[in-house]
């Protein structure tokens, strides 16, 4: 089964504020259950943006998505927001931690939105803990964690949902060489070992090195 | 772990904690704007019935020519000054009256450390008078009544603890209403009085006096002998099958080239004052307005801060799953767990003043206000504070929901 289906995906969009608009495309993109690729691509080429389309934050002007082979709507948002908490992990580059709740609760919130709750959810959400060495720090509120650990708290919560995709941007950005190499080792690992398609999206050669696929991204056209 | 709560309640519950400092400020002035509008209206409320029920048994109240307001004040609450003397004479004439049941003489003019010392009648401490009032003047064990031709005192139950007074004990009192220690000793009378009686209290200003016969004032030492056989005012109670016996009355006495006033009805007089004070309804009108104005942007004020990290906090939930409605719905919550505990604070801070004040009118008048403000107002002030706070989280709720969720994911520059 497809992790990821995407046709003829099109978004227009403007950099800043009064900036000529700009057109994302991507013709077609498949990524089976468990595969691996990584988007290369330069500063301001799009990734994020693309990420997002593909998580469903950002609705596309057309084309199709298709997460775990459910078409994520364009139009109905509550849709896309309890698709996204179903089949879908992000792991965002400033990972995004929620600073009010602690490891634990950052976990068991998004367990929550994918309506994931019960006796069998919290086994597997203390397994993921245990084996991302978090769950001494699983009371702790993110701030008083390492950059290191707090990288494993967002990939924790990526993965507590049994997601069949994960996305990653730039995780390895600001970090330098060994992080770099453990911290990618690390999501392609769980990745792997949780069944999980990853979809990463960087211009850190180190990172693309490591992948067995790489696709480049096409340059930003002007909007027609 | 995450309590059990639903997950707007969670969210809201946790944003107060985040935000902490602001929820604080927000929560007392909150409590603080709404607590002392309420006080404000429940004290105007209060006051006015208080001060109404301080007439006691009393229909009228006969005076020399002056302000009706004034013999009221003078002879019932024991604020002013007397507008002049009475014929000892009228007293026998009203009782006379087939229309009077009770007639009480007054006589005004000398205090005890400030406390005034009036000369009545026995028949103001008659049961049959006070029948049916909700405080009647009565003796505490061991005291008696004075005698009408001796120079002893039956003290209110303020005076006496304000004074120290027991029974057996003397005192000489001061000529003139008000005291000043300094000039007390040249204005001091020669009489000693002695303490016979202490009465209960009764929230009235009955407990403010030093009660002592009628001729045990007006024969003091330094008072003019050619009015030794005046009064101050003479207190009047109707007979319930009096009629219009009180208008009656009323006109002959309030006839133009009299010397005399009748204030009656007593009630309408007190209520006339407050009347007076229309315009500060209308003030409270405007300090309620205020104060729910101010509670309103309390709440925007504590939901808009640290605006940057709230919505970078709403992009990630979004991100992780949360429904847009959710988010909406967490901000109401936030606003309403500002309000109740807002409410919370207002009913401390509106008790809190009101037994304040009571505390003080009953010092200075004796007249007994109800230490809280009532459960109906407190209630229709903590529902509209709740409302407030409601309709002033739409606007931030609004906000929330149109949030572009990817524009916040980035750290804020």
């Amino acid at each position: 089964m497809l992790a990821l289906r995407v046709r003829d995906l099109v978004k227009r969009h403007s950099a800043t504020a009064g900036a000529a608009p700009v057109e994302i495309r991507l013709d077609a993109l498949d990524l089976e259950a468990g595969a691996q690729l990584a988007l290369r691509g330069p500063s301001g080429c799009g990734k994020t943006t693309l990420l997002h389309l593909i998580a469903g934050i950002l609705r596309p002007d057309s084309g199709e998505i298709h997460l775990a082979g459910e078409l994520l709507p364009a139009t109905a948002e509550n849709t896309r927001d309890r698709l996204r908490a179903r089949h879908l992990g992000y792991v965002f580059q400033t990972f995004n931690l929620l600073q009010g709740f602690t490891v634990r609760e950052n976990l068991q919130l998004a367990q929550r939105f994918a309506g994931r709750e019960g006796t069998e959810a919290d086994a597997h959400r203390e397994r993921l803990l245990a084996e991302l060495g978090l769950a001494p720090f699983a009371h702790r509120l993110p701030a008083r964690l390492s950059h290191g650990q707090q990288q494993r708290v967002a990939l924790a919560r990526a993965l507590v949902n049994r997601p069949a995709l994960v996305l990653a941007d730039e995780p390895t950005a600001s970090l330098d060489d060994a992080h770099a190499a453990a911290a990618l080792s690390l999501l392609r690992e769980v990745c792997v070992s949780h069944g999980a398609a990853l979809l990463l999206a960087t211009h850190d050669e180190r990172a693309l090195r490591a992948f067995p696929a790489v696709r480049d991204l096409k340059p930003l056209a002007p909007a027609a | 772990m995450i309590p059990r709560l639903p997950s707007a309640l969670l969210l809201a519950a946790r944003g107060l904690r985040q935000h902490a400092a602001s929820s604080w400020c927000a929560i007392a002035l909150l409590a603080l704007a709404s607590g002392g509008a309420l006080a404000a209206l429940a004290l105007r409320e209060a006051s006015a019935r208080a001060f109404a029920a301080g007439t006691g048994p009393f229909d009228a109240v006969l005076g020399a020519r002056g302000s009706p307001l004034q013999i009221v004040l003078s002879s019932l609450y024991h604020l002013e000054a007397a507008p002049g003397l009475v014929p000892e004479a009228e007293v026998d004439k009203l009782s006379d009256h087939s229309a009077v049941a009770h007639a009480v003489p007054l006589v005004l003019g000398d205090n005890h450390e400030g406390w005034r010392l009036v000369g009545t009648s026995p028949g103001l401490f008659a049961p049959e008078l006070w029948q049916g009032q909700p405080a009647a003047p009565r003796l505490l064990a061991g005291g008696r009544l004075f005698d009408p031709a001796r120079q002893e005192i039956v003290a209110g139950s303020q005076a006496a603890a304000a004074l120290g007074l027991r029974l057996g004990d003397h005192l000489t009192p001061t000529h003139g209403l008000d005291y000043a220690a300094e000039t007390a000793e040249d204005h001091a009378h020669e009489e000693e009085f002695t303490v016979v009686g202490l009465l209960e209290p009764t929230g009235t200003p009955i407990d403010r006096v030093l009660w002592t016969p009628v001729h045990a004032v007006q024969h003091l030492g330094g008072h003019d002998p050619a009015h030794a056989h005046d009064l101050s005012a003479v207190l009047v109670r109707f007979r319930p099958e009096a009629g219009a016996a009180g208008f009656m009355l009323a006109q002959n006495y309030n006839a133009p080239g009299g010397t005399l006033t009748l204030a009656w009805p007593v009630a309408a007089h007190v209520a006339a004052l407050f009347e007076r004070f229309a315009w500060a309804d209308r003030l409270m009108g405007v300090a309620a307005a205020f104060a729910a104005a101010l509670s309103a942007l309390c709440v925007v004020i504590a939901l808009q801060a640290s605006l940057a990290q709230r919505r970078r906090d709403w992009a990630i939930l979004r991100a992780i799953g949360a429904r847009a409605p959710t988010l909406g719905a967490a901000i109401l919550a936030e606003a309403l767990l500002l309000g109740v505990a807002g409410a919370a604070g207002a009913v401390a801070v509106a008790a809190g003043l009101q037994s304040l004040v009571a505390w003080q009118i009953r010092i200075r008048t004796g007249v007994l206000l109800a230490p809280v403000p009532p459960a109906e107002l407190l209630a229709t002030g903590a529902g509209a504070l709740l409302l407030t706070c409601a309709l002033a989280a739409l606007w931030p709720a609004w906000t929330a929901l149109r949030s572009p969720v990817a524009e916040h994911l980035a750290p804020p520059a």
